[in-house]
């Protein structure tokens, strides 16, 4: 799951205008992002009803994220790679050294 | 066959007094005459019921003492063949009809009135007076509109028979010709529903709730165009009331649920398609582009969608529509339709309804009288949203199936019905603000005015950013320990199942704003808590509970339970697809074995990881799948729809009797209180009431598949 508000650095709650704006062509942030991720982008967070289940996504995988770090020492397993695919959501954590997930 | 009986009356009511002790032979007579009728006679007399054929036997035995045995035995034969064939045509002509008229004859001839003997007469009667009136379509209507339609000619169809009830419904769709169709095209599911709400419950006929939503949306319209609905409605069922409707002196006055018809059943995800501008409806092409001022009233909807109460009144355009935007007109047609409806009341139902409301204001006014009102510090403390109880040290918590009631549960006894379909009301009751009785008694009990809200904005305050996650986490972890082991497990898998109930976001925001604000929230009410402000360490913090202190069957269960209390078979959310696939991997259970778990309780594979990040993920979600998701779209759907979401039926369409059945056998496994066996009376209890609300959606689907 990529975190596309990350990715362009703006808040969850950003509001439309916002969005567009980050969105522009030429926007620095817009640059850092791949062409598909870019096309993924534009359709979902333009889109009323899709961005708010995306931002509900987000928020739950902010939360697994946290809650990930804490069970760490807990056990469990890891057959659905939340790890990797956490990684792939939060990019700040450089130090998680998870394989890279399929496109 | 009726005049026949009628003629032979006198001749019948001289032979009872004269010979009452053959009658009681009767039965034992014509079963040794029916020897000697013809096989098909015979037949027909054996298919008739008993008290029938005792009648027929009575009928004829006047002819025996006249006319002898053979005329006996002709009359039988005659009587029989015609009593079957008046039968056969009835009845086939009745199924013939929508159900929704099936209903409207059998209110008119379910007359205490009306005898047995003539009941068979006043169908065929009623059925003949709709000869070759066409049968309304009403599929150039939305789905919600029909809904209105059904509601509007409620009375029409349960009092007057089903010719009023056709003249209601023609003059109802008549009335909306010359209105645009209303589109919802560019407007979020939630925007689409807060009009819809909004207009219902200010609309008493389908022309009122069409203008209301065009206004809503912007679109210009000509009101003088529109045909007085009230008026034509009135007419049929008058003139029904004075031709064909036997029975019908006394209105009904309740607001029973009106049977919609079939062709109601239809999604509210294709109203927009269904609201598409056709070549008959040019004026349906009025888009908010061309009357701008509009435009912004219909965007302010769109902008605040969770606040209904916003919606007319911000959307009320300043030209062409001010008389339908105007509120006050509206609650005088309330009022005075509730001044006519109370005038029509029979003296003993007034008498009622004035008890009630005595006891009501009594009840209320010694509430009031008993509680000293506590205020809110006006400093908004939401730091420490968590203290609450903790003065509520190392008691012993005591569970009983009254006091559970987190999920599902509470909406039952809230409501009072609709139970079924209203299986995730934790997330979807978005007009009810009550979540459970429980709540309900809580809310009243909160120690605050409603003044109180008036400059407590939460909307200004953001709660969730203002509460320190350490804090809480650390909260949760002492508060779960003052707390004997079994009460620990017990609180830790209601944190989960909150937890997963509201991570969807689909409760009503007052819900959440009145348990975050309440002084002294009881231990419920602070799991709650933590599930509404998704913390993440109060999640952890369960989940390590769990792993430690439970086996893995008891890890299995728990996953069962939280499918069984919050998924419907076919609406396995996003966020729920995640949510179960991490406490799989957290519980050691793994990707297979929640597969295997899914599988066994909704006969089907788990669906893939959601990626509502990617297009292609996007491009294979149907609308109807996003509607089995919305939980508060849900809540406003008629019955019929809320049943088949439940049970996973399709939206629309003709329902299959095996399909059902195969839906509720999968659910009653799903929730048999063996499948959390190794849990707790608790979880056990939430099952068990969970099933039977799958047994009233079962009942109520079946009911309209016969």
């Amino acid at each position: 799951m990529r975190n596309y508000f990350e990715n362009l650095n703006i808040r969850v709650t950003a509001t439309q205008q916002q969005i567009t704006d980050a969105l522009k062509p030429g926007s620095p942030a817009l640059d850092t992002l791949e062409a598909q991720h870019r096309k993924d982008a534009y359709q979902v967070l333009l889109d009323d009803d899709q961005r708010q289940l995306y931002v509900d996504t987000v928020m739950l995988y902010e939360a697994l994220n946290t809650a990930s770090s804490r069970l760490q020492s807990n056990g469990g397993i890891d057959t659905n790679r939340w790890l990797a695919r956490l990684a792939e959501f939060d990019t700040r954590y450089d130090d998680i050294l998870a394989p890279p997930l399929e496109p | 066959m009726l005049q026949l009986m009628n003629c032979q009356n006198s001749a019948y009511r001289r032979y009872q007094r004269s010979w009452p002790n053959l009658l009681t032979g009767a039965s034992f007579v014509g079963l040794v005459v029916m020897f000697s009728l013809g096989a098909t006679a015979a037949d027909d007399f054996q298919d008739l019921d008993t008290d029938q054929q005792e009648r027929l036997m009575r009928l004829c035995n006047v002819v025996q003492l006249q006319s002898g045995t053979d005329a006996f035995r002709e009359c039988l034969k005659e009587q029989s063949t015609l009593l079957k064939s008046t039968q056969d045509s009835t009845s086939r002509a009745l199924t013939a009809l929508p159900i929704d008229e099936q209903f409207a004859i059998q209110q008119a001839c379910n007359n205490s009135a009306i005898s047995p003997d003539n009941k068979a007469a006043c169908i065929s009667e009623q059925i003949a007076t709709i000869g070759q009136q066409s049968l309304p379509d009403v599929s150039s209507l939305s789905t919600d509109e029909q809904y209105v339609v059904a509601q509007q000619c409620f009375e029409a169809q349960s009092t007057s028979g089903i010719s009023a009830y056709r003249d209601c419904i023609t003059g109802a769709m008549e009335s909306v010709e010359a209105l645009p169709a209303a589109q919802f095209t560019n407007r979020t599911a939630t925007a689409r529903s807060n009009i819809q709400l909004e207009c219902s419950q200010f609309s008493d006929d389908v022309a009122s709730y069409r203008k209301c939503v065009l206004t809503a949306l912007g679109v210009a319209f000509n009101d003088q165009a529109v045909p007085d609905v009230a008026a034509t409605t009135a007419t049929a069922q008058v003139d029904s009331a004075n031709g064909t409707s036997p029975g019908s002196d006394s209105p009904r006055l309740d607001s029973a649920p009106a049977v919609i018809p079939e062709s109601l059943s239809r999604t509210r995800a294709e109203t927009a398609s269904e609201s598409q501008p056709t070549p008959n409806n040019p004026a349906s092409v009025d888009t908010p582009a061309q009357s701008p001022a509009l435009e912004n009233n219909a965007s302010a909807i769109s902008e605040q969608p969770d606040n209904p109460a916003n919606t007319l009144d911000q959307s009320a355009p300043a030209a062409t529509v001010t008389e339908n935007a105007s509120i006050m007109d509206r609650l005088q047609q309330q009022l005075d339709k509730v001044q006519t409806r109370v005038a029509a009341l029979s003296p003993m139902r007034l008498i009622a309804l004035f008890a009630t409301l005595a006891v009501a204001f009594l009840v209320i006014g010694l509430t009031l009288m008993r509680k000293p009102v506590k205020r809110l510090s006006g400093s908004r403390n939401t730091k420490n949203l968590m203290a609450g109880s903790r003065r509520r040290r190392k008691r012993t918590h005591t569970s009983t199936a009254t006091d559970l009631a987190p999920i599902g549960i509470e909406s039952e006894t809230a409501d009072g019905n609709n139970s079924a379909a209203r299986l995730n009301d934790v997330t979807e009751n978005h007009a009810h603000t009550s979540i459970d009785s429980q709540y309900d008694q809580r809310t009243l009990e909160a120690p605050f005015e409603l003044e109180d809200f008036e400059d407590f904005d939460l909307e200004d305050t953001d709660i969730d950013s203002d509460i320190d996650n350490d804090t809480a986490s650390r909260q949760f972890s002492a508060w779960l320990n003052d707390f004997p082991m079994h009460t620990r497990q017990e609180f830790s898998i209601e944190l989960l199942i909150y937890w997963t109930a509201y991570a969807d976001n689909r409760f009503d925001p007052e819900l959440k704003r009145q348990v975050l604000l309440m002084n002294e929230p009881d231990d419920r009410s602070l799991i709650k808590r933590w599930a509404f402000l998704k913390d993440a360490h109060a999640l952890s913090d369960a989940i390590a509970f769990l792993q430690k202190n439970t086996e893995v069957e008891q890890r299995e269960q728990i996953i069962d339970l939280l499918m069984a209390l919050l998924i419907n078979e076919q609406a396995l959310t996003p966020i729920q697809n995640n949510l179960l696939r991490f406490l799989s991997d957290a519980f050691g259970i793994g990707s297979d074995g929640l597969n295997r778990q899914y599988k066994r309780a909704y006969g089907s594979d788990i669906p893939p990881v959601p990626r509502p990040d990617k297009m292609i993920w996007w491009n294979t979600i149907t609308a109807d799948q996003q509607l089995r998701w919305d939980a508060r779209a849900i809540a406003i759907q008629p019955d019929n729809i809320r049943y088949r979401i439940s049970l996973g039926q399709p939206l629309k369409g003709e329902l299959n009797r095996e399909a059902i059945v195969a839906s509720f056998n999968l659910s009653a496994q799903r929730c048999h209180h063996s499948r959390v066996a190794a849990l707790g009376e608790r979880e056990q209890a939430l099952m068990s009431t969970q099933q039977k609300k799958f047994e009233i959606a079962r009942n109520a689907l079946l009911e309209l598949v016969s």
